[in-house]
Protein backbone atom coordinates (compact mmCIF):
# COMPACT_ATOMS: atom_id res chain seq x y z
CA UNK A 1 0.00 0.00 0.00
CA UNK A 2 1.54 3.27 -1.06
CA UNK A 3 0.47 6.62 0.28
CA UNK A 4 -0.20 8.29 -3.03
CA UNK A 5 -2.98 7.06 -5.25
CA UNK A 6 -2.20 7.16 -8.94
CA UNK A 7 -5.23 8.27 -10.94
CA UNK A 8 -5.67 7.96 -14.64
CA UNK A 9 -8.72 10.22 -14.81
CA UNK A 10 -9.04 13.97 -14.33
CA UNK A 11 -9.94 15.02 -10.74
CA UNK A 12 -13.48 16.12 -11.62
CA UNK A 13 -14.26 13.17 -13.88
CA UNK A 14 -16.51 10.47 -12.44
CA UNK A 15 -14.65 7.20 -11.89
CA UNK A 16 -17.78 5.07 -12.15
CA UNK A 17 -20.61 5.89 -14.52
CA UNK A 18 -23.61 3.58 -14.56
CA UNK A 19 -26.04 4.26 -17.40
CA UNK A 20 -29.47 2.70 -17.67
CA UNK A 21 -28.08 -0.58 -16.35
CA UNK A 22 -30.27 -3.69 -16.48
CA UNK A 23 -29.73 -7.39 -16.00
CA UNK A 24 -32.21 -10.19 -16.50
CA UNK A 25 -32.16 -13.55 -14.72
CA UNK A 26 -34.17 -16.72 -15.15
CA UNK A 27 -36.58 -17.27 -12.33
CA UNK A 28 -36.18 -21.05 -12.31
CA UNK A 29 -33.24 -22.20 -10.27
CA UNK A 30 -32.14 -24.70 -12.86
CA UNK A 31 -30.71 -23.09 -15.89
CA UNK A 32 -28.22 -25.67 -16.96
CA UNK A 33 -29.47 -27.35 -20.07
CA UNK A 34 -29.13 -30.97 -20.89
CA UNK A 35 -28.88 -32.30 -24.42
CA UNK A 36 -30.71 -35.48 -23.41
CA UNK A 37 -33.65 -33.41 -22.27
CA UNK A 38 -33.62 -31.29 -25.40
CA UNK A 39 -33.75 -34.34 -27.62
CA UNK A 40 -36.38 -36.29 -25.65
CA UNK A 41 -38.77 -33.45 -25.05
CA UNK A 42 -38.06 -31.36 -28.09
CA UNK A 43 -37.23 -28.48 -25.88
CA UNK A 44 -36.14 -27.80 -22.36
CA UNK A 45 -38.22 -28.22 -19.28
CA UNK A 46 -36.74 -25.33 -17.39
CA UNK A 47 -38.75 -22.32 -16.55
CA UNK A 48 -38.35 -19.66 -19.19
CA UNK A 49 -39.82 -16.96 -17.00
CA UNK A 50 -37.32 -14.19 -16.40
CA UNK A 51 -37.12 -11.19 -14.12
CA UNK A 52 -35.05 -8.04 -14.10
CA UNK A 53 -32.80 -8.05 -11.03
CA UNK A 54 -31.88 -4.48 -11.87
CA UNK A 55 -33.27 -2.15 -14.46
CA UNK A 56 -32.85 1.50 -15.49
CA UNK A 57 -30.19 2.05 -12.88
CA UNK A 58 -28.11 5.18 -13.44
CA UNK A 59 -25.68 7.03 -11.20
CA UNK A 60 -22.17 8.44 -11.09
CA UNK A 61 -19.49 8.09 -8.48
CA UNK A 62 -16.61 10.53 -8.27
CA UNK A 63 -13.12 10.39 -6.90
CA UNK A 64 -12.85 9.80 -3.17
CA UNK A 65 -16.52 9.12 -2.63
CA UNK A 66 -17.50 6.38 -0.20
CA UNK A 67 -20.80 4.90 -1.31
CA UNK A 68 -22.85 2.44 0.72
CA UNK A 69 -25.40 0.20 -0.99
CA UNK A 70 -28.48 -0.47 1.11
CA UNK A 71 -31.37 -2.81 0.47
CA UNK A 72 -32.99 -6.07 1.50
CA UNK A 73 -31.84 -9.51 0.42
CA UNK A 74 -32.31 -10.19 -3.26
CA UNK A 75 -32.65 -6.55 -4.25
CA UNK A 76 -29.62 -6.66 -6.51
CA UNK A 77 -26.88 -5.18 -4.34
CA UNK A 78 -24.28 -7.87 -5.00
CA UNK A 79 -25.35 -8.08 -8.63
CA UNK A 80 -24.69 -4.37 -9.07
CA UNK A 81 -21.32 -4.72 -7.37
CA UNK A 82 -20.34 -7.58 -9.66
CA UNK A 83 -21.27 -5.59 -12.74
CA UNK A 84 -19.05 -2.76 -11.55
CA UNK A 85 -16.28 -5.28 -10.90
CA UNK A 86 -16.85 -6.57 -14.44
CA UNK A 87 -17.56 -10.15 -13.38
CA UNK A 88 -21.16 -9.96 -14.60
CA UNK A 89 -22.18 -8.37 -17.88
CA UNK A 90 -25.34 -6.27 -18.16
CA UNK A 91 -28.12 -7.08 -20.61
CA UNK A 92 -28.99 -3.41 -20.98
CA UNK A 93 -27.03 -0.20 -20.59
CA UNK A 94 -23.52 -0.22 -19.25
CA UNK A 95 -21.26 0.34 -16.29
CA UNK A 96 -18.14 2.29 -17.15
CA UNK A 97 -15.32 2.04 -14.66
CA UNK A 98 -12.40 4.29 -15.50
CA UNK A 99 -9.97 3.25 -12.79
CA UNK A 100 -8.55 -0.02 -11.55
CA UNK A 101 -10.65 -2.00 -9.12
CA UNK A 102 -9.65 -3.96 -6.02
CA UNK A 103 -12.58 -6.32 -5.43
CA UNK A 104 -13.02 -7.70 -1.91
CA UNK A 105 -15.42 -10.30 -3.27
CA UNK A 106 -14.92 -14.07 -2.86
CA UNK A 107 -11.60 -13.48 -1.12
CA UNK A 108 -10.15 -16.96 -1.25
CA UNK A 109 -11.54 -17.83 -4.68
CA UNK A 110 -8.21 -17.45 -6.43
CA UNK A 111 -6.10 -19.53 -4.07
CA UNK A 112 -5.02 -23.07 -4.85
CA UNK A 113 -4.62 -25.53 -2.00
CA UNK A 114 -1.73 -27.40 -3.58
CA UNK A 115 0.54 -24.40 -3.90
CA UNK A 116 2.36 -22.63 -1.09
CA UNK A 117 1.07 -19.38 0.38
CA UNK A 118 4.01 -17.59 -1.23
CA UNK A 119 3.14 -18.84 -4.70
CA UNK A 120 -0.52 -18.06 -4.11
CA UNK A 121 0.28 -14.44 -3.24
CA UNK A 122 2.16 -13.98 -6.50
CA UNK A 123 -0.54 -15.69 -8.52
CA UNK A 124 -3.52 -13.86 -7.06
CA UNK A 125 -1.81 -10.47 -7.19
CA UNK A 126 -0.76 -11.27 -10.75
CA UNK A 127 -4.33 -12.09 -11.74
CA UNK A 128 -5.38 -8.70 -10.44
CA UNK A 129 -2.82 -7.03 -12.67
CA UNK A 130 0.30 -6.71 -10.51
CA UNK A 131 3.68 -7.46 -12.01
CA UNK A 132 6.16 -9.73 -10.26
CA UNK A 133 8.33 -6.73 -9.34
CA UNK A 134 5.37 -4.95 -7.80
CA UNK A 135 4.55 -8.02 -5.71
CA UNK A 136 8.22 -8.30 -4.68
CA UNK A 137 8.00 -4.78 -3.34
CA UNK A 138 4.87 -5.41 -1.36
CA UNK A 139 5.42 -9.00 -0.39
CA UNK A 140 6.67 -8.34 3.16
CA UNK A 141 3.89 -5.88 3.76
CA UNK A 142 1.27 -8.40 2.67
CA UNK A 143 2.68 -11.15 4.85
CA UNK A 144 3.10 -8.84 7.81
CA UNK A 145 -0.50 -7.73 7.55
CA UNK A 146 -1.75 -11.31 7.29
CA UNK A 147 -0.06 -12.05 10.60
CA UNK A 148 2.61 -14.23 12.21
CA UNK A 149 0.83 -17.57 11.69
CA UNK A 150 0.76 -16.90 7.94
CA UNK A 151 4.42 -15.90 7.97
CA UNK A 152 5.39 -19.15 9.70
CA UNK A 153 3.57 -21.21 7.11
CA UNK A 154 4.51 -19.14 4.07
CA UNK A 155 6.08 -22.05 2.22
CA UNK A 156 3.58 -24.67 3.31
CA UNK A 157 0.75 -25.77 1.04
CA UNK A 158 -2.11 -23.34 1.32
CA UNK A 159 -4.64 -26.05 2.16
CA UNK A 160 -2.95 -26.57 5.55
CA UNK A 161 -4.04 -23.06 6.53
CA UNK A 162 -7.10 -22.64 8.70
CA UNK A 163 -10.02 -20.95 6.99
CA UNK A 164 -9.43 -17.87 9.10
CA UNK A 165 -5.85 -17.62 7.95
CA UNK A 166 -6.94 -18.11 4.36
CA UNK A 167 -9.31 -15.14 4.38
CA UNK A 168 -6.73 -13.05 6.21
CA UNK A 169 -4.25 -13.65 3.45
CA UNK A 170 -6.92 -12.93 0.84
CA UNK A 171 -7.78 -9.65 2.51
CA UNK A 172 -4.11 -8.71 2.77
CA UNK A 173 -3.43 -9.33 -0.92
CA UNK A 174 -6.45 -7.45 -2.25
CA UNK A 175 -6.01 -4.41 -0.02
CA UNK A 176 -2.39 -4.16 -1.14
CA UNK A 177 -3.37 -3.96 -4.80
CA UNK A 178 -3.19 -0.18 -4.76
CA UNK A 179 -6.18 0.29 -7.02
CA UNK A 180 -8.10 3.57 -6.75
CA UNK A 181 -11.50 1.90 -6.44
CA UNK A 182 -12.31 -0.59 -3.69
CA UNK A 183 -15.38 -2.79 -3.96
CA UNK A 184 -16.51 -4.56 -0.81
CA UNK A 185 -19.22 -7.21 -0.56
CA UNK A 186 -19.91 -7.68 3.16
CA UNK A 187 -16.35 -8.78 3.89
CA UNK A 188 -15.18 -5.46 5.27
CA UNK A 189 -13.47 -7.25 8.13
CA UNK A 190 -12.48 -10.88 8.45
CA UNK A 191 -10.87 -13.17 10.97
CA UNK A 192 -10.79 -12.90 14.75
CA UNK A 193 -11.46 -9.77 16.76
CA UNK A 194 -7.88 -8.52 16.73
CA UNK A 195 -7.61 -8.96 12.98
CA UNK A 196 -10.94 -7.28 12.36
CA UNK A 197 -9.58 -4.17 14.05
CA UNK A 198 -6.61 -4.28 11.70
CA UNK A 199 -9.00 -4.54 8.75
CA UNK A 200 -10.92 -1.49 9.90
CA UNK A 201 -7.70 0.48 10.31
CA UNK A 202 -6.55 -0.56 6.87
CA UNK A 203 -9.87 0.50 5.34
CA UNK A 204 -9.72 3.86 7.05
CA UNK A 205 -6.15 4.40 5.86
CA UNK A 206 -7.17 3.56 2.29
CA UNK A 207 -10.07 5.99 2.43
CA UNK A 208 -7.92 8.77 3.88
CA UNK A 209 -5.75 8.51 0.79
CA UNK A 210 -8.79 9.55 -1.20
CA UNK A 211 -9.75 6.24 -2.75
CA UNK A 212 -13.27 5.52 -3.89
CA UNK A 213 -15.17 2.93 -1.86
CA UNK A 214 -18.23 0.98 -2.89
CA UNK A 215 -19.58 -0.98 0.06
CA UNK A 216 -22.42 -3.48 0.24
CA UNK A 217 -23.34 -4.19 3.83
CA UNK A 218 -26.12 -4.99 6.23
CA UNK A 219 -24.17 -3.53 9.11
CA UNK A 220 -25.43 -0.05 9.91
CA UNK A 221 -22.31 0.56 11.97
CA UNK A 222 -19.99 -0.13 9.04
CA UNK A 223 -22.06 1.92 6.64
CA UNK A 224 -22.17 4.93 8.94
CA UNK A 225 -18.51 4.63 9.81
CA UNK A 226 -17.17 4.51 6.26
CA UNK A 227 -19.75 5.87 3.84
CA UNK A 228 -20.87 9.41 3.17
CA UNK A 229 -23.27 8.68 0.36
CA UNK A 230 -25.96 6.02 0.27
CA UNK A 231 -27.75 4.27 -2.57
CA UNK A 232 -30.98 2.50 -1.67
CA UNK A 233 -31.90 -0.37 -3.98
CA UNK A 234 -35.43 -1.68 -4.00
CA UNK A 235 -37.31 -3.68 -6.62
CA UNK A 236 -34.37 -3.51 -8.99
CA UNK A 237 -34.14 0.28 -9.02
CA UNK A 238 -32.40 3.03 -7.09
CA UNK A 239 -35.14 4.53 -4.93
CA UNK A 240 -32.91 6.91 -3.04
CA UNK A 241 -29.50 8.42 -3.62
CA UNK A 242 -28.21 10.80 -1.00
CA UNK A 243 -26.62 11.31 2.35
CA UNK A 244 -25.81 7.97 4.05
CA UNK A 245 -27.70 8.76 7.25
CA UNK A 246 -30.78 9.92 5.38
CA UNK A 247 -30.75 6.78 3.22
CA UNK A 248 -30.45 4.56 6.26
CA UNK A 249 -33.34 6.38 7.95
CA UNK A 250 -35.50 5.84 4.90
CA UNK A 251 -34.51 2.16 4.75
CA UNK A 252 -35.33 1.65 8.42
CA UNK A 253 -38.65 3.44 8.02
CA UNK A 254 -39.53 1.12 5.14
CA UNK A 255 -38.73 -1.94 7.22
CA UNK A 256 -40.79 -0.66 10.15
CA UNK A 257 -43.78 0.12 7.98
CA UNK A 258 -43.69 -3.35 6.45
CA UNK A 259 -43.70 -5.23 9.71
CA UNK B 1 -15.76 -5.95 -32.21
CA UNK B 2 -13.58 -9.05 -32.44
CA UNK B 3 -10.48 -6.99 -33.15
CA UNK B 4 -10.98 -4.84 -30.05
CA UNK B 5 -11.39 -8.02 -28.01
CA UNK B 6 -8.17 -9.35 -29.49
CA UNK B 7 -6.41 -6.09 -28.63
CA UNK B 8 -7.72 -6.41 -25.07
CA UNK B 9 -6.39 -9.94 -24.81
CA UNK B 10 -3.03 -8.84 -26.15
CA UNK B 11 -2.77 -6.02 -23.59
CA UNK B 12 -3.31 -8.54 -20.79
CA UNK B 13 -0.79 -11.09 -21.98
CA UNK B 14 1.17 -10.79 -18.72
CA UNK B 15 -1.74 -12.39 -16.90
CA UNK B 16 -1.53 -15.22 -19.38
CA UNK B 17 2.03 -15.85 -18.27
CA UNK B 18 0.86 -16.00 -14.65
CA UNK B 19 -1.95 -18.41 -15.50
CA UNK B 20 0.21 -20.74 -17.54
CA UNK B 21 2.86 -20.84 -14.82
CA UNK B 22 0.16 -21.64 -12.32
CA UNK B 23 -1.15 -24.50 -14.45
CA UNK B 24 2.28 -25.99 -14.93
CA UNK B 25 3.20 -25.57 -11.29
CA UNK B 26 0.03 -27.29 -10.18
CA UNK B 27 0.71 -30.08 -12.62
CA UNK B 28 4.33 -30.59 -11.68
CA UNK B 29 4.27 -29.57 -8.00
CA UNK B 30 2.59 -32.67 -6.68
CA UNK B 31 5.31 -35.14 -7.55
CA UNK B 32 8.85 -35.10 -8.85
CA UNK B 33 7.63 -37.73 -11.28
CA UNK B 34 5.57 -34.98 -12.93
CA UNK B 35 7.87 -34.55 -15.89
CA UNK B 36 8.45 -38.27 -16.25
CA UNK B 37 4.70 -38.75 -16.69
CA UNK B 38 4.79 -36.33 -19.59
CA UNK B 39 7.22 -38.71 -21.28
CA UNK B 40 5.82 -42.06 -20.14
CA UNK B 41 2.30 -41.41 -21.35
CA UNK B 42 3.11 -40.87 -25.07
CA UNK B 43 5.84 -43.49 -24.93
CA UNK B 44 3.45 -46.16 -23.64
CA UNK B 45 0.70 -45.28 -26.10
CA UNK B 46 3.19 -45.05 -28.95
CA UNK B 47 4.48 -48.54 -28.18
CA UNK B 48 0.96 -49.95 -28.01
CA UNK B 49 0.02 -48.54 -31.41
CA UNK B 50 3.38 -49.62 -32.78
CA UNK B 51 2.81 -53.25 -31.75
CA UNK B 52 -0.81 -53.34 -32.87
CA UNK B 53 -0.45 -51.59 -36.21
CA UNK B 54 3.24 -51.89 -36.94
CA UNK B 55 3.88 -55.44 -35.79
CA UNK B 56 0.54 -57.29 -35.64
CA UNK B 57 -0.93 -55.74 -38.76
CA UNK B 58 2.51 -55.65 -40.34
CA UNK B 59 2.06 -52.08 -41.38
CA UNK B 60 5.36 -51.15 -42.97
CA UNK B 61 5.67 -47.90 -44.76
CA UNK B 62 7.97 -49.06 -47.53
CA UNK B 63 11.23 -47.48 -48.56
CA UNK B 64 9.47 -44.44 -50.00
CA UNK B 65 7.96 -43.43 -46.69
CA UNK B 66 8.87 -42.43 -43.18
CA UNK B 67 9.78 -45.20 -40.70
CA UNK B 68 6.51 -46.24 -39.09
CA UNK B 69 7.36 -45.60 -35.42
CA UNK B 70 8.54 -42.06 -36.27
CA UNK B 71 5.53 -41.52 -38.54
CA UNK B 72 3.29 -42.63 -35.68
CA UNK B 73 4.89 -40.44 -33.01
CA UNK B 74 5.03 -37.38 -35.29
CA UNK B 75 1.26 -37.71 -35.53
CA UNK B 76 0.42 -38.90 -32.05
CA UNK B 77 2.26 -36.24 -30.05
CA UNK B 78 0.53 -33.29 -31.79
CA UNK B 79 -2.71 -35.23 -31.54
CA UNK B 80 -2.24 -35.47 -27.76
CA UNK B 81 -1.87 -31.71 -27.58
CA UNK B 82 -5.05 -31.27 -29.60
CA UNK B 83 -6.97 -33.89 -27.62
CA UNK B 84 -5.88 -32.57 -24.20
CA UNK B 85 -6.56 -28.98 -25.24
CA UNK B 86 -10.10 -29.67 -26.36
CA UNK B 87 -10.92 -31.82 -23.33
CA UNK B 88 -9.48 -29.29 -20.91
CA UNK B 89 -10.83 -26.14 -22.58
CA UNK B 90 -14.28 -27.67 -22.33
CA UNK B 91 -13.91 -27.44 -18.55
CA UNK B 92 -11.88 -24.22 -18.58
CA UNK B 93 -14.55 -21.81 -17.37
CA UNK B 94 -16.50 -24.15 -15.13
CA UNK B 95 -13.52 -25.68 -13.32
CA UNK B 96 -12.10 -22.23 -12.55
CA UNK B 97 -15.43 -20.62 -11.76
CA UNK B 98 -14.26 -19.23 -8.42
CA UNK B 99 -11.48 -17.33 -10.14
CA UNK B 100 -13.56 -16.38 -13.15
CA UNK B 101 -16.14 -14.90 -10.79
CA UNK B 102 -13.64 -12.89 -8.78
CA UNK B 103 -11.28 -11.44 -11.39
CA UNK B 104 -11.99 -9.23 -14.33
CA UNK B 105 -9.57 -10.38 -16.97
CA UNK B 106 -10.59 -10.98 -20.58
CA UNK B 107 -12.42 -14.28 -20.18
CA UNK B 108 -10.90 -15.70 -23.37
CA UNK B 109 -7.70 -16.00 -21.33
CA UNK B 110 -9.10 -18.98 -19.46
CA UNK B 111 -9.24 -20.88 -22.73
CA UNK B 112 -5.99 -19.62 -24.24
CA UNK B 113 -4.06 -20.48 -21.08
CA UNK B 114 -5.16 -24.13 -21.33
CA UNK B 115 -3.97 -24.39 -24.93
CA UNK B 116 -0.61 -22.83 -24.05
CA UNK B 117 -0.09 -24.96 -20.92
CA UNK B 118 -0.96 -28.11 -22.86
CA UNK B 119 1.28 -26.89 -25.67
CA UNK B 120 4.22 -26.60 -23.30
CA UNK B 121 3.54 -30.11 -22.00
CA UNK B 122 3.49 -31.21 -25.63
CA UNK B 123 6.85 -29.57 -26.34
CA UNK B 124 8.21 -31.29 -23.24
CA UNK B 125 7.05 -34.64 -24.64
CA UNK B 126 8.90 -34.13 -27.94
CA UNK B 127 12.10 -35.79 -26.61
CA UNK B 128 10.24 -39.07 -27.14
CA UNK B 129 10.14 -38.39 -30.88
CA UNK B 130 13.72 -37.09 -30.87
CA UNK B 131 14.84 -40.27 -29.11
CA UNK B 132 13.52 -42.53 -31.87
CA UNK B 133 14.88 -40.28 -34.61
CA UNK B 134 18.33 -40.39 -33.00
CA UNK B 135 18.15 -44.16 -32.50
CA UNK B 136 17.38 -44.69 -36.18
CA UNK B 137 20.01 -42.21 -37.33
CA UNK B 138 22.53 -44.19 -35.32
CA UNK B 139 21.55 -47.34 -37.16
CA UNK B 140 18.92 -49.00 -34.97
CA UNK B 141 16.61 -51.16 -37.06
CA UNK B 142 13.06 -50.18 -36.10
CA UNK B 143 11.32 -51.29 -39.26
CA UNK B 144 11.69 -50.46 -42.91
CA UNK B 145 11.31 -46.98 -44.24
CA UNK B 146 13.16 -43.79 -44.83
CA UNK B 147 14.41 -41.18 -42.40
CA UNK B 148 16.25 -38.21 -43.79
CA UNK B 149 16.01 -34.94 -41.94
CA UNK B 150 15.81 -32.04 -44.35
CA UNK B 151 15.26 -28.29 -44.50
CA UNK B 152 11.49 -28.75 -44.62
CA UNK B 153 11.65 -29.26 -40.84
CA UNK B 154 10.88 -25.54 -40.80
CA UNK B 155 7.26 -26.49 -41.59
CA UNK B 156 6.97 -27.41 -37.89
CA UNK B 157 6.71 -23.68 -37.14
CA UNK B 158 3.50 -23.11 -39.15
CA UNK B 159 2.26 -26.47 -37.85
CA UNK B 160 2.59 -25.24 -34.25
CA UNK B 161 0.98 -21.90 -35.09
CA UNK B 162 -1.95 -23.42 -36.96
CA UNK B 163 -2.61 -25.96 -34.25
CA UNK B 164 -2.56 -23.21 -31.62
CA UNK B 165 -5.06 -21.16 -33.62
CA UNK B 166 -7.24 -24.23 -34.17
CA UNK B 167 -7.22 -25.29 -30.50
CA UNK B 168 -7.99 -21.77 -29.28
CA UNK B 169 -10.82 -21.43 -31.79
CA UNK B 170 -12.41 -24.74 -30.87
CA UNK B 171 -11.78 -24.17 -27.16
CA UNK B 172 -13.61 -20.83 -27.30
CA UNK B 173 -16.67 -22.77 -28.45
CA UNK B 174 -16.25 -25.68 -26.01
CA UNK B 175 -15.79 -23.66 -22.81
CA UNK B 176 -19.00 -21.59 -22.80
CA UNK B 177 -21.14 -24.35 -24.29
CA UNK B 178 -20.11 -26.89 -21.63
CA UNK B 179 -20.68 -24.31 -18.91
CA UNK B 180 -24.28 -24.00 -20.14
CA UNK B 181 -25.10 -27.50 -21.35
CA UNK B 182 -24.43 -30.31 -18.89
CA UNK B 183 -23.71 -33.31 -21.06
CA UNK B 184 -21.98 -31.61 -23.98
CA UNK B 185 -18.65 -32.99 -22.70
CA UNK B 186 -19.75 -36.54 -23.42
CA UNK B 187 -20.41 -35.75 -27.06
CA UNK B 188 -17.09 -33.98 -27.34
CA UNK B 189 -15.33 -37.08 -26.05
CA UNK B 190 -17.02 -39.35 -28.56
CA UNK B 191 -16.28 -36.98 -31.44
CA UNK B 192 -12.65 -36.75 -30.39
CA UNK B 193 -12.27 -40.51 -30.32
CA UNK B 194 -13.75 -40.74 -33.82
CA UNK B 195 -11.59 -37.90 -35.04
CA UNK B 196 -8.49 -39.79 -33.93
CA UNK B 197 -9.20 -42.39 -36.59
CA UNK B 198 -10.22 -39.80 -39.19
CA UNK B 199 -6.79 -38.26 -38.85
CA UNK B 200 -3.75 -39.88 -40.47
CA UNK B 201 -1.98 -40.93 -37.28
CA UNK B 202 -1.80 -44.72 -37.41
CA UNK B 203 -2.18 -44.79 -41.19
CA UNK B 204 -1.10 -42.54 -44.04
CA UNK B 205 -3.12 -40.59 -46.58
CA UNK B 206 -1.61 -42.82 -49.29
CA UNK B 207 -3.51 -45.73 -47.76
CA UNK B 208 -6.72 -43.68 -47.97
CA UNK B 209 -6.01 -42.83 -51.64
CA UNK B 210 -5.50 -46.52 -52.24
CA UNK B 211 -8.51 -47.97 -50.44
CA UNK B 212 -11.08 -45.17 -50.30
CA UNK B 213 -10.20 -42.61 -52.98
CA UNK B 214 -13.40 -40.63 -52.46
CA UNK B 215 -12.67 -40.14 -48.74
CA UNK B 216 -9.72 -37.84 -49.32
CA UNK B 217 -11.89 -34.95 -50.46
CA UNK B 218 -13.78 -35.13 -47.18
CA UNK B 219 -10.80 -35.79 -44.94
CA UNK B 220 -8.85 -32.90 -46.32
CA UNK B 221 -11.26 -30.58 -44.48
CA UNK B 222 -9.94 -31.98 -41.23
CA UNK B 223 -7.27 -29.35 -40.52
CA UNK B 224 -5.20 -31.91 -38.64
CA UNK B 225 -4.47 -33.70 -41.94
CA UNK B 226 -2.47 -30.72 -43.15
CA UNK B 227 -0.91 -30.07 -39.75
CA UNK B 228 0.28 -33.67 -39.44
CA UNK B 229 1.75 -33.47 -42.94
CA UNK B 230 3.73 -30.36 -41.96
CA UNK B 231 5.21 -32.35 -39.09
CA UNK B 232 6.31 -35.20 -41.29
CA UNK B 233 7.75 -33.62 -44.46
CA UNK B 234 10.90 -32.52 -42.64
CA UNK B 235 11.59 -35.98 -41.31
CA UNK B 236 11.89 -37.66 -44.67
CA UNK B 237 12.88 -36.20 -48.01
CA UNK B 238 10.69 -38.77 -49.71
CA UNK B 239 7.41 -37.60 -48.19
CA UNK B 240 5.70 -35.20 -50.58
CA UNK B 241 4.01 -31.96 -49.53
CA UNK B 242 0.22 -32.24 -49.53
CA UNK B 243 -0.45 -28.70 -50.75
CA UNK B 244 -4.24 -28.82 -50.63
CA UNK B 245 -4.25 -30.14 -47.09
CA UNK B 246 -1.95 -27.30 -46.01
CA UNK B 247 -4.27 -24.72 -47.55
CA UNK B 248 -7.45 -26.17 -46.05
CA UNK B 249 -5.72 -26.55 -42.67
CA UNK B 250 -4.96 -22.81 -42.72
CA UNK B 251 -8.45 -21.81 -43.82
CA UNK B 252 -10.26 -24.11 -41.41
CA UNK B 253 -8.07 -23.20 -38.41
CA UNK B 254 -8.62 -19.46 -38.82
CA UNK B 255 -12.31 -20.03 -39.52
CA UNK B 256 -12.55 -21.82 -36.15
CA UNK B 257 -10.81 -18.92 -34.46
CA UNK B 258 -13.26 -16.39 -35.91
CA UNK B 259 -16.22 -18.62 -35.08
CA UNK B 260 -14.89 -19.26 -31.57
CA UNK B 261 -14.43 -15.57 -30.80
CA UNK B 262 -17.96 -14.89 -32.00
CA UNK B 263 -19.57 -17.72 -30.03
CA UNK B 264 -17.64 -16.82 -26.90
CA UNK B 265 -18.73 -13.19 -27.02
CA UNK B 266 -22.36 -14.20 -27.58
CA UNK B 267 -22.47 -16.68 -24.70
CA UNK B 268 -20.27 -14.85 -22.19
CA UNK B 269 -23.04 -12.92 -20.35
CA UNK B 270 -25.13 -16.07 -19.93
CA UNK B 271 -22.14 -18.08 -18.70
CA UNK B 272 -21.24 -15.46 -16.10
CA UNK B 273 -24.76 -15.56 -14.71
CA UNK B 274 -24.61 -19.33 -14.57
CA UNK B 275 -21.27 -20.21 -12.98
Amino acid sequence: MTDVVEWRTAPDQPVITVEDLGIEFLRGRKRKLSLREMIYRGGTSHNKETFWALRHVSFEVGRGEAVGLVGGNGEGKSTLLKMIAGTLLPDEGRARVREGVAPLIELTGGFIGELSARENIYLTAGLHGMSTEQVDERFDQIVEFAGPQVRDGIDKPFRHFSSGMQVRLGFAVITCLDEPIILVDEVLAVGDKAFREKCYDRMEALLEQGRTLFLVSHSEGDLKRFCTRGLYLKGGAVVQDGDMDAVLDQYNDDIMSQS
Amino acid sequence: METTRLAGIWSQRKVLDTLVRRDLRVRYARSWLGYVWTLIDPLAMGLVYFFVFGVLFGRTTGSDDLVFIVYLLAGMLPWNWFNNSINETARALYAERLLVRSTNIAREMWVIRVVIAKGIEFLLSLPVLVLFVVLILFGADLGSGNLSLNERLIAIVPALLLQFVLCVGMGLVMAPVTALVDDFVRIVRIVLRMLFYFTPIVYSMELVDDKLPWARDLMVWNPLVGIMDMWRVGLSGKVGVDGWAWITATIVSFAWLAFGLWVFRKLEPAVLKEI
